[in-house]
């Protein structure tokens, strides 16, 4: 969980190019992919995004989002499968439960969308570093910093949590309890008794984060920001590909 | 008892090496310090012996169980780790829960396991917030109930990684007592310290990492006084054995002020008859 | 710079005092360190400078905090911000970004400063706590040492008029520690900063601090320069705090009748005290004779 949606310290195009295209990028294609019906369009997209992941030197780190990705599209594709009594029947997987060429037609598109919407939004992630991503956020789309703040705070604490998580299983293993089975029943049965201390520690973290935050002048006046978010030729080029696969994906429909 | 050979380790593939071909073995009864700069490696070290992580390359063997194929759950029967940071281990209501923890995991029978919680809370000076939530209480104090917490598994192997930051010194005084009363008992402790007179004052053998490598590894008042090996890892001798490196060769045995003292005055005087 | 009158605060949850009638007065540019036993009140004290009591952390406040002039009750704690810089006991609770140059950046940047001074300010921030190295890294990666400097880093940077640290190098390693005390005397010598720095390590407090506060029970129970605390060293050791072992082996050769002089605060001035002993300079009378001059 951490992995996906942590930045990954790099120099490439897509590292420096500008936060706001990047952010336009994820969102677009996410809106692309839902209105888009079209296989061969989601494929396409999905390709892209695996392009980008391997020109900006985060391919292994994608790659397990793609796998998460791909087991909750399974599953969902499973669920379509069996629910889409309609067209031709190619053989039953139970009696009464048919498999059909439209319920797998369906299914296939639903697992490819999902995929093809979230991993632009992980991939950006991982190449917008926290801070650039604020200053886009506040300085182009006008957001406010304290809002603003919050949103990419609640983002950052995603791995802050998992993280926190582990250590507390890393501490019940190193007592004897058994967080280390394999067993995915007993797992959970370990896992759930463990939200309670960690929302504890969260709280308390959140506390001392607050008292941080106002001893460092959080919002006491104008704020200025370290880097210059200039735009390029790039970034030009990169928003006339966005716009160009957004009409894409209404003219296929 | 603990063997480790041509260990290495990586965090992720990309990552730099942290551990770099590490060979040691750790005999029954030892009382080892482990010492560095920061980031050197020591608590990656530490948590290999538990198998919190595990090796790259090479072995980690404790009592006889290879750490790449046993469990840490299991591993904790033999070895007691105590975290660097209390507020990683500690996740439970109150200390009593928290010292009890552990003891319900490995099958402590249950009239047991009330006697054994007030004899370590006894021991630690606890038995006054045992009802206490472990997070109101102060830095000190959870260090201490982290300990107590791992204490009460009674291993005959602890692996404590910095057990006295953020004590005061009586604090820290009191805590490096009953570790060497323990090793007295015939436990083997292996800890971190970046406190050089809590290493000299306790520790019988010191190893220094260096960049992921042992550096040094020799009895303590050895160690301690090779300066360039401490000064290449962040690390500087205790005072008083600055002061006798200085002072020249008839200090080459003082470890302590007491000792120092006696050979300033035995000097003096054989230095009176002189003249 | 720094007055506290009467002042007593007890937390919201606890009956007793955590500290008690405080009557301190820290001048501009001074450099103090502040030690003494776990719950004296330490921490409590330096909140009372920053303004964390009693915006974030609730109870009884009796007296006045005065810092650069203005009542900490009447000044949000954003505000006392622009004076007052600090450093928390626990590093990795009051870091707020994921990587190790955000978090340096974001004082900066709420202070408004501009860009290329943001940048001068970090780089030599990330050099004085010897962490350059790792200024692309995640937070969530360090080790708990180079966290610690990360959060010292952070507050430097700033270059507040008034500083306070609490317990700021218990993670470091022996030379990162003593570097932390030198970057925060030149620091004092060069802008004229005021520091305020709560420690254990009575050794590198003895080199570096021209005062000592010793806090027990709430209250601060000596305060004055150095040597002359250190004078005291039976009443610190019966609280519970150690003293440096060169002023124990000092004590040993004073009890000896070999030396009458000042305590030694370092390794050299140790040493020379020690080479003039054995080279015979303090004969006993000539000794006794200068100090009743
Ligand atoms: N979870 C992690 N992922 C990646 N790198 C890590 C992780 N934890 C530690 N490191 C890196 O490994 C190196 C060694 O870390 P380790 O925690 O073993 O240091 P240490 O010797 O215990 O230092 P300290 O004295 O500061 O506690 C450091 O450079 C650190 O940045
Ligand atoms: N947040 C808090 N809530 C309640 N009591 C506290 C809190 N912080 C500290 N105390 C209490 O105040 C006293 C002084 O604590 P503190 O200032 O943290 O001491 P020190 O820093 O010297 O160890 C202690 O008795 C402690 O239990
Ligand atoms: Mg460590
Ligand atoms: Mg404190």
């Amino acid at each position: 969980m951490k992995q996906m949606l942590e930045y990954v310290h790099g120099n490439s195009i897509f590292h420096r190019l500008n936060p706001l295209i990047k952010l336009i990028w994820a969102f677009v294609t996410c809106v692309a992919c839902f209105i888009s019906s079209s296989h061969l369009f989601l494929l396409g997209v999905l390709l892209m995004t695996i392009v980008i992941a391997g020109i900006s030197g985060v391919l292994g780190r994608a790659m397990g989002v793609f796998k998460a990705l791909l087991v909750l599209g399974l599953f969902l594709m499973l669920f379509q499968l069996l629910f889409t009594p309609h067209g031709r029947v190619y053989f039953y997987i139970l009696p009464g439960v048919p498999v059909t060429d439209l319920g797998l037609s369906f299914s296939l598109l639903l697992m490819l969308k999902m995929m093809a919407a979230l991993s632009p939004l992980s991939l950006m992630l991982m190449l917008t570093p926290m801070n650039e991503l604020l200053t886009a956020m506040t300085h182009n789309l006008r957001v406010p910093y304290r809002y603003a703040f919050v949103v990419v705070t609640a983002l950052r604490f995603i791995p802050t949590f998992s993280q926190e998580m582990d250590q507390i299983m890393q501490a019940q293993r190193s007592r004897g309890h058994e967080t280390d089975t394999r067993n995915p029943f007993k797992k959970v049965r370990v896992i759930l008794p463990m939200c309670i201390p960690l929302l504890i520690s969260s709280v308390r973290r959140v506390e001392t984060m607050a008292i941080s935050l106002e001893t460092r002048g959080f919002c006491t006046g104008p704020r200025s920001c370290r880097k210059k978010l200039g735009f390029t030729l790039f970034d030009l080029l990169a928003i006339i590909i966005v716009v160009a696969v957004l009409l894409l994906s209404i003219a296929i429909g | 008892m603990i063997s480790i050979r041509n260990l290495t380790y990586r965090y992720n593939k990309k990552a730099p090496l942290i551990l770099d071909h590490i060979n040691l073995e750790i005999g029954h009864g030892e009382f080892v310090a482990l010492i560095g700069q920061n980031g050197a490696g020591k608590t990656t070290l530490l948590k290999q012996l538990n198998g919190l992580l595990r090796p790259s390359s090479g072995s980690v063997t404790i009592n006889g169980l290879d750490t790449a194929t046993t469990r840490t759950s299991e591993l904790a029967r033999h070895i007691g780790y105590l975290f660097q940071n209390p507020d990683h281990q500690i996740f439970c209501n109150t200390v009593y829960d928290e010292i009890r923890f552990g003891l319900v995991n490995i099958k402590c029978q249950p009239e047991l396991i009330d006697e054994r919680i007030r004899k370590i809370s006894g021991l630690l000076g606890l038995d006054h917030i045992l009802a206490r939530n472990p997070f109101t209480l102060s830095r000190g104090e959870r260090q201490r109930v982290a300990l107590a917490s791992v204490l009460a598994l009674e291993t005959d192997i602890l692996v404590l990684d910095e057990p006295t930051t953020g004590q005061d010194y009586k604090e820290c005084m009191e805590i490096m007592e009953i570790v060497k009363s323990l090793n007295e008992q015939g436990k083997t402790i292996i800890m971190v310290s970046h406190d050089m007179e809590v290493v000299g004052d306790y520790c019988k053998r010191t190893i220094i990492l260096n960049n992921g490598r042992v550096l040094e590894d020799d009895e303590t008042s050895i160690v301690l006084r090779k300066s360039q090996s401490l000064g290449m890892s962040g690390l500087e001798p205790p005072q008083i054995i600055q002061l006798a490196l200085r002072l020249g060769s008839s200090f080459h045995k003082v470890n302590s002020p007491e000792e120092m003292a006696k050979t300033i005055i035995s000097c003096t005087v054989s230095g009176g008859v002189r003249v | 710079m720094i007055r506290f009158n009467n002042v007593s605060f007890s937390y919201d949850n606890c009956e007793e005092l955590a500290v008690s009638n405080i009557h301190a007065h820290i001048d501009r540019g001074e450099f103090v360190g502040i030690i003494g036993p776990s719950g004296a009140g330490k921490s409590t004290l330096v909140n009372l400078i920053n303004g964390v009591i009693p915006h974030h952390l609730k109870g009884d406040f009796y007296g006045e905090v005065l810092v650069c002039g203005k009542d900490t009750v009447e000044s949000s704690c954003g505000e006392i911000s622009h004076h007052v810089g600090s450093v928390f006991q626990d590093p990795e609770s009051q870091m707020v970004s994921t990587v190790v140059e955000d978090e340096i950046a974001f004082g900066l940047e709420n202070f408004n400063l501009p860009a290329d001074e943001i940048e001068n300010r970090m780089t030599d921030a990330l050099k004085m706590a010897g962490i350059e190295h790792l200024r692309h890294e995640s937070t969530a990666a360090l080790s708990g040492g180079q966290k610690q400097r990360v959060t010292i880093a952070a507050a430097i940077a700033l270059r507040p008029k008034i500083l306070v640290l609490d317990e700021p190098t218990s993670e470091l390693d022996p030379q990162g520690s003593r570097q932390v005390f030198k970057t925060l005397k030149r620091l004092n010598q060069e802008y004229g900063m005021t520091i305020l720095i709560v420690e254990q390590k009575v050794m590198l407090l003895s080199e570096f601090c021209s005062r000592l506060m010793v806090m027990e029970r709430g209250r601060i129970i000596m305060d004055g320069p150095v040597r002359q605390v250190l004078e005291h060293h039976d009443k610190l050791l019966e609280l519970g705090i150690n003293c440096p072992r060169v002023v124990t082996l000092t004590k040993l050769l004073k009890n000896a009748s070999l030396y009458f002089g000042e305590f030694p605060v370092d390794v050299n001035e140790a040493e020379s005290v020690i080479r003039r002993i054995m080279e015979g300079a303090y004969d006993q009378y000539s000794e006794s004779d200068l100090s009743l001059q």
